[in-house]
């Protein structure tokens, strides 16, 4: 069966955290939208060193260890869970503002394009 | 002038159009910085509400007062009655004047720190900027009292963000400073005598404006904006102050005022320009360019300035659609001062030209509000609103100019419905309000109509009538005052704009001046300036001196070769020290005679005055200001002129002593032929008066009799009343600017 391109969450806490992860098995993706309040938040433990004033734009992109980041705000603690239910392996994490998490499932390596040949690689030795 | 060429701003790509404004138009990171909770909020229509609700709030701060502004005047009262006597003290027993207030509740409560950050506009390039006398004393008298000045601003830009925040449980933010001619009521009364600051006359144009107060979460991040500021200013760091348990019942909430909703969240949207390290954020910009969009039956604008760019773009393109929102825009007549008038209302007129012809659906409204009584004044219309249908509404410090749009600091509130009948009630109802008092209706009438009619310009149509009223707003630039105005870029710049582009603009390269003629006149100057000094001494004008005039050693020095270059010398080391100016000039003519006394004294002057002047240049201003101490503040602010005039002005006032005068003028950015040249011009009524009054005390001493007291009282005479002669006409100038003061 195909999935569904992307299915869409508000964050409704402990709801979200143990729905998630169940329809990423429907969707190649999975996209929390957060509080708006929380943007401020995102961007400070993504920026700890930003100047003041500075523009607060969040875009960030990484594995599940994103959500460790984001479970270290206050109210956000239950991030810590949602992660615990991902796979440790093939699950990318994007954090956005206005604030959401957007977990993609990657493909199944056979699904990959050939990247072609990488840097060390025997072809380039 | 809408500028075909000019790079677009997304307008809200991601934003899907449901039609019932639930998707939302507030999106942090986007168009504003951050959205927070507030737990109630309202409203403050006009000054004297704004003022009465900030001293209640004030009284109750326990730990922090933050006060961020474009001005501040410590002698301005917040509490005002009809009729005489004004008091000292309200009935609290606390002061009315805001210095004193602020200080008596420093004394009354050891915990409190108040922090003020004042825009310093003394790096500021601003021509005709409004210059008023401030006495800063107030600020510097108590350890708590934390008075700054933020000069962090590119060149032209100013601090423009207005945020008073207390213990970061409430916030103001709007359009209005603390300062003089701000207070009115929403009467608006013509005459009102309340309506006077200081010694000042009464201030004959009625003022409206708006503030919100916020109390909750985002009162806290209106502190963390206002920290932020403060600290790129100063480079000092604040703390969040410890939030007071609220269970004590002390409650900064203004106990007189009924909040507008409870429970909303609120956003928080920046304009801060590129200078140094800081990047530019334009969120003012871009949710009004995202709430413009989103409209579907009406725009109601309240603005001082209509010449941004980019937002009257937005609103032509909602204009030319045929099934767009009305508009309707409240502004005053004109603005204030000669300048503006003749720069700011020729560009607003163009642009009003551009929505004209974008409105070919007719539902384009521009409006002024009109009181009967005023005569030759208008309402100045100083309010910076915007409300999208009954969804959205923001109100801050930034105008619909393009400066504020990227140049200065801005700082404005914002929140929307996303479908929530209860935030749309409270949206409704303010339009209405405001609607109300510009029609002289009340806001019961405004919402039957406007139910009745369903269109916000058929309702405006159906009550405007006698008195209070809303009138077509009359254009009035000729084509010969709009032909003298450059184009918006230099008049109303959203960035920084260099001298490069200044003289790129206004001057024509065949007409432009060889930099080296410039340099030429510099050093012909300082040539001049050594030459005269070298000239009484080697010339045959040294037989000028009048050796009988001079007793003991005072002859003897005058006769002395040296004597000249030693006079010099000593104006040059007493500028060093400080020592004061009338002083030397005085001994001078003792010594010398009129004549030459007088030659010596203003070479003197003007050579110690250039090496001051070089020394503060060196130092720089953050070392002057801390030699300059409170007379810096009020030297800043006529300085900012930085014209010949002024410089002029500087000289012929007793602002500051004459060595801080040099020191900030060399540390400010004033070119030092102005300096030198205003500097001779000003200088010489004043030493001429103590020459003459020299010269005459020596007649008399040496020669007592009637016709030389007679002559001594004479000179006296006409140096006291040509000097009040001068100080009442600096004062009528000063009233003058005073009233077509603006930002």
């Amino acid at each position: 069966m195909d999935k569904e391109p992307l299915i869409e969450l508000p964050w409704h806490g402990q709801e979200t955290i143990a729905r998630a992860p169940r329809l990423l098995d429907q969707a190649r993706q999975v996209k929390i939208t957060l509080p708006a309040n929380y943007n401020h938040s995102l961007f400070s433990v993504f920026h700890p060193g930003a100047p003041p004033g500075h523009p607060e734009v969040v875009d960030i992109s990484g594995g599940r260890e994103l959500l460790a980041t984001v479970a270290s705000i206050k109210g956000l603690e239950g991030i810590a869970r949602l992660a615990d239910g991902l796979p440790a392996k093939g699950v990318m994490v994007q954090v956005v503002s206005p604030p959401a998490i957007t977990m993609t499932l990657e493909p199944p390596s056979a699904e990959l394009p050939n990247p072609g040949p990488s840097p060390g690689s025997d072809d380039q030795a | 002038m809408i500028k075909p060429d000019m790079p677009s701003i997304p307008v809200a790509p991601h934003m899907p159009d449901t039609g019932d404004g639930s998707a939302g138009v507030l999106k942090p990171g986007r168009n504003c910085w951050r959205i927070e909770h507030a737990e109630r909020l309202a409203f403050l229509v006009d000054g004297a509400d704004f003022f009465r609700a900030f001293r209640a709030t004030a009284r109750h701060a326990r730990h922090s007062l933050l006060i961020i502004g474009w001005d501040i005047d410590s002698r301005v009262d917040l509490l005002r009655r009809q009729g005489p006597p004004r008091r000292e003290k309200a009935a609290d027993g606390l002061p009315l004047a805001l210095g004193d207030f602020l200080n008596s509740l420093l004394k009354r409560n050891r915990q409190l720190h108040i922090h003020i950050l004042d825009w310093d506009f003394t790096v500021m390039f601003a021509p005709d900027r409004e210059w008023m006398p401030l006495y800063k004393e107030q600020w510097i008298t108590h350890p708590r009292l934390h008075f700054r000045l933020d000069d962090q601003h590119p060149v032209g830009g100013c601090h423009h963000q207005k945020v008073i925040v207390a213990d970061d449980r409430v916030a103001f933010v709007g359009g209005l400073d603390l300062t003089r001619g701000r207070w009115d009521t929403a009467a608006h009364l013509p005459r009102d005598p309340r309506r006077k600051d200081l010694e000042g006359d009464q201030v004959p144009q009625p003022y409206h404006d708006i503030q919100m107060i916020v109390e909750g979460p985002v009162a806290a991040a209106a502190g963390d904006l206002a920290r932020d500021r403060w600290r790129l200013a100063t480079g000092e760091i604040l703390s969040s102050p410890s939030l007071p348990d609220v269970s004590t019942g002390s409650d900064p909430w203004p106990e007189f005022l009924m909040p507008d909703l409870e429970d909303a969240e609120v956003a928080i949207s920046r304009t801060i320009p590129l200078y140094g390290n800081q990047k530019e954020v334009r969120e003012v910009e871009q949710l009004l360019i995202d709430a413009i969009a989103t409209a579907r039956k009406a725009i109601y604008i309240e603005a001082q300035y209509f010449t941004a760019n980019r937002i009257g773009e937005a609103l032509a393109k909602r204009l030319e659609e045929p099934d767009g929102p009305e508009m309707v825009l409240v502004l005053p007549e004109r603005t204030d001062g000669w300048l503006s008038q003749n720069t700011m209302d020729v560009l607003r007129e163009r642009l009003f030209e551009q929505l004209i012809a974008a409105d070919r659906h007719h539902r384009l409204r521009l409006y002024r509000p009109c009181i009967p009584g005023l005569g030759e004044q208008c309402v100045n219309v100083h309010s910076k609103i915007i409300v999208i249908d009954d969804e959205l509404v923001r109100v801050g410090s930034a105008n619909l100019n393009n400066r504020s749009m990227g140049l200065d600091t801005e700082c404005d509130l914002a929140f929307e419905a996303r479908g929530d009948p209860r935030i749309r009630g409270a949206i409704g109802a303010f339009r209405s309000r405001l609607l109300a008092e510009h029609l002289g209706a009340g806001a019961v009438e405004i919402e039957a109509r406007l139910a009745s009619e369903g269109s916000l310009i058929r309702a405006i149509d159906a009550i405007n009538g006698g008195g209070r009223c809303l009138l077509p707003l009359a254009f009035r630039v000729t084509p010969e005052m709009d032909a003298l105005v450059p184009s918006g870029e230099l008049v109303d710049p959203d960035h920084a704009v260099s001298a490069g582009q200044i003289v790129e603009e206004v001057i024509p390269a065949e007409h432009r001046e060889p930099v080296r003629r410039h340099l030429f006149l510099t050093f012909a100057i300082l040539a001049a300036i050594v030459a005269l000094a070298a000239a009484w001494h080697w010339s045959p004008l040294r037989k000028w001196v009048d050796v009988e005039m001079l007793a003991g050693m005072a002859a003897d020095f005058a006769q002395f070769h040296a004597a000249p270059l030693l006079a010099l010398a000593g104006f040059v080391a007493g500028g060093l020290v400080a020592f004061p100016l009338t002083v030397l000039i005085m001994v001078c003519i003792l010594l010398f005679g009129p004549w030459l006394g007088f030659l010596y004294s203003l070479s003197g002057a003007l050579l110690s005055a250039s090496i001051t002047y070089g020394i503060g240049h060196f130092m720089g201003r953050d070392v002057v200001r801390k030699l300059a101490g409170s007379k810096l503040t009020e030297l800043n602010r006529r300085l900012a002129r930085r014209g010949l005039i002024t410089v002029i002005l500087v000289r012929l006032l007793p602002v500051a002593p004459f060595t801080i005068v040099n020191l900030v003028a060399g540390a400010s950015r004033i070119r030092f032929h102005d300096f030198v040249i205003g500097s001779a011009i000003g200088l010489i009524p004043g030493t001429v008066g103590i020459s003459l009054f020299a010269d005459r005390l020596a007649a008399a001493i040496r020669k007592p009799d009637i016709l030389t007291f007679a002559l001594l009282v004479a000179v006296i005479a006409a140096i006291i009343a040509a000097s009040f002669a001068f100080w009442r006409w600096e004062q009528r100038q000063r009233n003058d600017r005073l009233r077509a003061q603006t930002d």
